[in-house]
């Protein structure tokens, strides 16, 4: 086994090329918190590894005109602490906060959770509600753009090429926008979602996209609970559709698992939640 | 390979292999073996140390990613004759059983106050909330922090 | 009595500052220098035949010393609850074996240069399986129709305890149930570790973080027919126990490793081998009628058990009884009958478990009690109180009398400082989340006296000649502080500072016979046994002070280190005077005490648990607690307290969310900490503690059990809260956010109807 430890982007672009140019079995390594977890259940695998947590270029969260950027290797900490994402992308800085315990925080990646793209990974969602888009590089630099979900659903995880790798996350900045997260696991805290859903939605009607993580390999889009919310009309009888169009969107993506029964109506918990925040957040203005 | 890094204030060079763990280089190369080993996978946090100032688990850390960067281990809290406040509060309020949960728990605790001087009890109970203990409760722990709290408070003022 | 000056004092634990920090060494702390490291080799099928097994690649891996294979297995089998000749458990264990019987069975071992080759080698070897379907149901294994899977080996072992008469009264309100407890993982933070080698005289030294030395050695010189003298086993520091390291478990497999290659031998298991491999707590289903009377008086219960021993018999046998014997010491019950049956799954083997089966036994019993409490509409409390025991009471199935048995003062005050009464009657609520109250009695014993294990220990005590005093006996320190409240017992007696008394741990060819730090009999047992033997070391010591000084023993008394003549007021210390008598009278200051206890009273408590459960996704959030507990008389109250808060965290586990499953074929599904859901912070309530301290004869200072039967309660306690709060009659452990649901739509679907 071999690990390089390129330290700023272009070495790590010369690292890919010569991966690249002599195939090998290599795999990039960020936090470590999936990779070296699996590694260490799998003895007989033994990939040589790129380690990107000393890529400095990677771990920056910065703003644009009209978008944030978020480096592939910034820690769920980082996320989670930094004030613009906390006031312009609160759904996604709530699921850093939830993301295992400090040190799992502290290491692991909004980029390894991505790449490493379990079913129940607790950044998908709100980045498929705030319309992120993933910048991706190869080893000569030149980039192109993935949504979430094009790197969750791929068959076998490779929908990036021996020499890509996620640059960064890309999230569209839009005015007087809200969002929220929720999740539910078997504990209160560090816990794997066994359920999660994520809301973005305007002030105004005619904007909310609403996910389901966990449902999946990638995050479900409630359709007909987004209809019901952007009615943005609080009453008894539009709460009521809203949690009975969560149940059926959960229904028919997961028909006869042996998880249905208790998820159609968990999401109502869930879904119960969002619609109280949502709801709250609007009336206050 | 050879890394250099800060091990609990000194500047070390260390021999690894690619593989090892941090975990496995602070026990096995340095004989730091307060950290321990609970479950290998990031969940019980019995290998907590401090990574540039922030808890990791060591478990999930390879050698290599500590090149160049500090490390703290619970042996370097305390001198040779006096506990830290933290380990004081922990042996007043008998926030230790058998132990093995112990400098884990105690550096998850220290990098709880470096960033939140005076948590509140939930701030507690969240900080630390990836070490597991089987044996207290962690009632008396969540006690012992808050007063060590109390007292690393005062003792800079 | 004089009052105390270190007994019932908060005496700091004698290890506290080496666990602080960090300093001390556990087995896998040490030096690793010169010991081969072995890794076990796993089986990953349920129930199968191996067909092939191929070493190859792995004995061509540098470093590798060895492979161990079945072909290595002493063909002897064993039972790692065993010690002494004449117990009748089945004897089915081997050490390495070809016929798997779950998934964890130990096929072989990897002897290496170190940890890392060991686990890359043992991963290399290759064996092929023929594989046969597992029984995994524990009611389908409990069928007559059900052929054993252990060759020669009954599947059901059965036990019954009975009294009284076996009719109804026609008019009885009548419960019947079906509870189940759930199979869990001890979840010491320390995985399984211990060391083997051959040391001077051919004797073979295994050392191990054990509960039960002289266990320990009595399976290894029986299993490899070494004379018993030249098995010497030394405990070392626990990182946990809770019964998991009480049965030998790992040591046969490291000894024969030493004991084939004349290597030092280090073998040490990693969290999934723990979880896979070692023991578990028995999982078990209790089918239970309780009949009463319109007013709640209890007339008759019968309780019919089984008991999932897993794969290999182990002691779950003797679980299963011991859950049987509790059932006729917390309620006055005119007859009662108890079938338990102890049956075998293609699971990871059961065993001693923190409560000995009395988690489980009164899972079943506590929760059927609320049960019908509500079929009588009676007050769970009020039902309770009219059916207790009373101090002094006899034990109607036949086992030692109950003592000082304090129950109903402990639900008395409890109800009060709970505020019970009025908790109890506010609604639960029409919304999202529901309130509500429970709570649940127990009991469990102090000892073996009464049980077919005998019951006795011995221990050696001495002043040194700075005055300090060494005890000699075969104790465990698993961290629930047994060295330092045995130590507060000898100072108290010889008037001396407890930190200059030191307790030694078991060291089987130096330290007397003992039977373990189990059973809960430390502190009623062991404390009893060193307190006996304080006080003869300190008369002999003030006789030998007499002779010396040429005075009257009486006028001698110890005071605070101090040999004190009352006539003469002279002071002289006790190093000086050890000194002294051995110069002048060629005489040591020490003692040795034989000692058996005469009875076996119950220990009792009462919890109480309010729940706040999410009606939408199925949490349930445990938001407050009270743990109310006879313990005769609290030696050290903080540690005690310790016992309770560590007690209530394993209990919540078992009500909420712990629980080992296996999918069709047998395999785990929960066999790591990320899936296996212990307690953490966020999720464990503040827990209030109220001790009743009415002397308990027999026990030191009047001092009983608290470390497993704190942890009986807690299950049940939150179970009825929930149940309470929901209008659910939920019988099945963990209530899982899962199950929560099911109940609440299955309620649902009732009303509609
Ligand atoms: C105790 C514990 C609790 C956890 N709790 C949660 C939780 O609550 N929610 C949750 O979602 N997850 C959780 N996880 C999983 C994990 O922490 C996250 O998925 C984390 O984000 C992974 O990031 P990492 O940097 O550690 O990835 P690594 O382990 O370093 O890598 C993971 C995968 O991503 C690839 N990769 C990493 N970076 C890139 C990149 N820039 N471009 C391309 N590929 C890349 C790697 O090759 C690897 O295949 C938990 C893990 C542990 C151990
Ligand atoms: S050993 Fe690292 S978290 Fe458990
Ligand atoms: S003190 Fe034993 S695990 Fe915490």
């Amino acid at each position: 086994m071999r690990v390089d430890t390129p330290s700023n982007v272009s070495e790590l672009r010369d690292v890919l090329r010569s991966a690249v140019a002599v195939p090998r079995k290599c795999s990039l390594l960020a936090g470590g918190t999936d990779l070296l977890v699996h590694l260490r259940a799998s003895p007989d695998l033994s990939p040589d590894l790129i380690d990107l947590s000393g890529v400095k270029e990677l771990k920056n969260i910065e703003i644009h005109r009209d978008h944030m950027e978020i480096g592939a290797c910034a820690t769920f900490s980082q996320i989670e602490g930094h004030p613009l994402v906390q006031e312009r992308f609160s759904a996604l800085a709530r699921a850093a906060s939830l993301v295992g315990s400090p040190q799992i925080r502290n290491l692991g990646t909004i980029g390894g959770n991505l790449a490493n793209a379990s079913p129940a990974a607790d950044s998908l969602p709100p980045l498929c509600a705030l319309e992120a888009s993933l910048l991706i590089e190869n080893a000569e630099g030149a980039q192109s753009t993935l949504s979430p979900a094009q790197v969750a659903s791929a068959p076998g995880k490779d929908s990036l090429h021996a020499d890509q790798y996620i640059r960064a996350v890309l999230l569209p900045l839009r005015e007087n926008l809200l969002s929220f997260f929720v999740k539910t696991g078997s504990r209160k805290a560090v816990a794997i979602s066994k359920l999660s859903l994520a809301l973005a939605l305007s002030f105004e009607p005619g904007h909310v996209r609403l996910f389901a993580g966990s449902l999946g390999t990638s995050p479900i889009r409630m359709e007909a609970a987004e209809a019901v919310l952007d009615r943005r009309d609080w009453t008894e009888a539009n709460h009521t559709a809203f949690l009975d169009a969560l149940s059926g969107a959960v229904e028919r993506a997961i028909p006869g698992r042996a998880s249905l029964p208790f998820k159609r109506l968990a999401v109502r918990g869930l879904g119960d939640d969002l619609w109280t925040a949502a709801k709250e957040a609007i009336s206050r203005g | 390979m050879i890394i250099e890094l800060t091990v609990n204030g000194t500047l070390r060079s260390v021999e690894i292999t690619p593989s090892m763990r941090l975990l496995d280089m602070l026990r096995n190369v340095l004989g730091l073996t307060s950290v321990k080993e609970g479950c290998s996978e990031g969940e019980c946090g019995a290998c907590t140390v401090l990574l540039d100032g922030k808890a990791v688990t060591s478990c999930t850390v390879l050698a290599v990613q500590a090149r160049g960067r500090s490390v703290v281990t619970i042996e370097g809290l305390s001198s040779d004759e006096a506990l830290h406040p933290i380990q004081q509060a922990f042996v007043d309020h008998d926030a230790i059983q058998c132990g093995f949960c112990t400098p884990g728990m105690i550096m998850s605790a220290y990098a709880l106050l470096k960033h939140t001087p005076s948590p509140t009890r939930e701030e507690i109970q969240r900080g630390i909330e990836g070490n597991l203990c089987r044996c207290t409760g962690y009632l008396p722990i969540i006690d012992a922090i808050e007063d060590a709290a109390r007292r690393m408070r005062t003792h800079e003022s | 009595m004089a009052e105390l000056k270190y007994v019932g004092r908060d005496v700091q634990r004698n290890d506290i500052v080496e666990k602080a920090s960090g300093r001390i060494k556990y087995m896998g702390d040490r030096m690793q220098g010169g010991a081969a490291h072995a890794r076990l080799i796993l089986s990953p099928i349920a129930r199968g035949r191996v067909v092939s097994f191929d070493a190859s690649e792995a004995e061509r891996m540098p470093g590798v010393l060895r492979v161990f294979s079945p072909k290595d297995d002493p063909g002897k089998r064993f039972n790692s609850a065993l010690f002494l000749p004449d117990q009748t458990d089945l004897q089915d264990h081997p050490v390495f074996t070809d016929k798997p019987l779950f998934v964890g069975d130990i096929l072989g071992a990897v002897l290496a240069k170190d940890e890392e080759t060991a686990r890359a080698a043992a991963a290399a070897v290759k064996i092929g399986f023929e594989e046969e379907a597992p029984l995994l149901d524990m009611e389908q294994a409990a069928l007559p129709q059900t052929p054993s899977f252990r060759e020669g080996m009954p599947q059901v072992v059965e036990g019954k305890i009975a009294y009284g008469e076996e009719s109804l009264p026609g008019d009885a309100i009548i419960l019947e149930s079906v509870v189940r407890t759930q199979k869990i993982h001890h979840g010491a933070m320390e995985n399984h570790i211990c060391e083997a080698r051959m040391e001077y005289g051919g004797v073979l030294l295994v050392e191990t973080p054990c509960q039960m030395a002289f266990t320990v050695r009595y399976v290894l010189a029986d299993l490899f027919g070494i004379p018993f003298n030249k098995v010497r086993v030394v405990k070392t520091p626990v990182g946990g126990a809770f019964g998991g390291k009480q049965e030998v478990g790992i040591e046969p497999h490291c000894a024969l490793m030493a004991l084939k290659t004349g290597l030092p031998v280090r073998l040490a298991l990693d969290r999934t081998q723990t979880i896979l491999a070692t023991r578990t707590r028995a999982a078990s289903v209790g089918r239970i009628l309780i009949a009463a009377d319109r007013e709640g008086n209890l007339l008759r219960r019968e309780m019919d058990v089984i008991v999932d021993a897993g794969a290999y018999a182990t002691g779950t046998q003797r679980v299963m009884m011991a859950m049987g014997k509790k059932t006729s010491r917390l309620y006055r019950i005119p007859s009662q009958s108890f079938r338990g049956r102890t049956v075998f799954t293609n699971t990871t083997p059961a065993g001693a478990c923190r409560g000995y089966g009395s988690p489980q036994i009164h899972a079943i019993t506590e929760i059927a009690m609320d049960l019908l409490a509500r079929k009588l509409l009676l007050d769970p409390a009020e039902f309770r109180l009219k059916n207790l025991v009373h101090p002094w009471d006899t034990d109607p199935a036949g086992g030692p009398a109950l003592g000082n048995a304090r129950i109903r003062d402990c639900l008395v005050r409890g109800m009060e400082v709970f505020r019970w009464n009025e908790r109890r009657v506010i609604p639960s609520g029409t919304g999202r989340f529901r309130r509500g109250v429970g709570l649940a009695c127990c009991t469990h014993g102090n000892g073996y006296f009464g049980s077919p294990y005998p019951d006795f220990m011995s221990m050696a005590m001495r002043f040194c000649e700075d005055g300090t005093v060494l005890v000699n006996a075969g104790l465990q320190e698993l961290g629930n502080g047994t060295l330092t409240t045995i130590g507060q017992i000898v100072a108290e007696v010889l008037d001396l500072p407890p930190e200059r008394v030191e307790v030694s741990e078991s060291d089987t060819s130096t330290t007397p016979f003992d039977v373990g730090c189990v059973a809960s009999r430390v502190t009623y047992v062991c404390g009893s046994c060193a307190l006996e033997l304080a006080e003869k070391l300190k008369s002999r010591f003030l006789g030998q002070c007499a002779r010396v000084l040429a005075v009257d023993a009486h006028r001698l008394s110890l005071k605070n280190g101090n040999v004190v003549d009352s006539e003469e007021g002279g002071r002289r210390s006790y190093g000086g005077m050890v000194c002294r008598i051995a110069k002048e009278l060629r005489e040591e200051a020490g003692e040795y005490l034989h000692y058996k206890p005469e009875a076996n009273p119950a220990s009792y408590g009462v919890h109480f648990a309010e729940t706040l459960t999410d009606t939408l996704t199925g949490t349930v959030e445990v938001t407050d607690y009270l743990a109310v507990h006879d313990v005769g008389r609290a030696i050290n109250p903080r540690l005690l307290r310790g016992q309770i808060y560590g007690g209530v965290q394993m209990g919540v586990g078992m009500a909420l969310s712990e629980e080992l499953v296996y999918d069709s074929k047998g395999r785990p599904k929960s066999a790591s900490l990320s899936r296996y859901t212990m307690i953490n912070a966020p999720s464990m309530p503040k827990v209030g503690v109220l001790l009743v301290e009415e002397g308990e004869p027999g026990g030191p200072f009047g001092g009983k059990s608290i470390g497993e039967i704190c942890t009986v309660p807690v299950a049940p306690a939150i179970a009825n809260a929930v149940n309470a709060s929901l209008g659910t009659m939920m019988t099945e452990l963990p209530f899982t956010p899962e199950r929560i649901l099911a109940a609440l739509s299955a309620r649902r679907e009732t009303n509609a109807r």
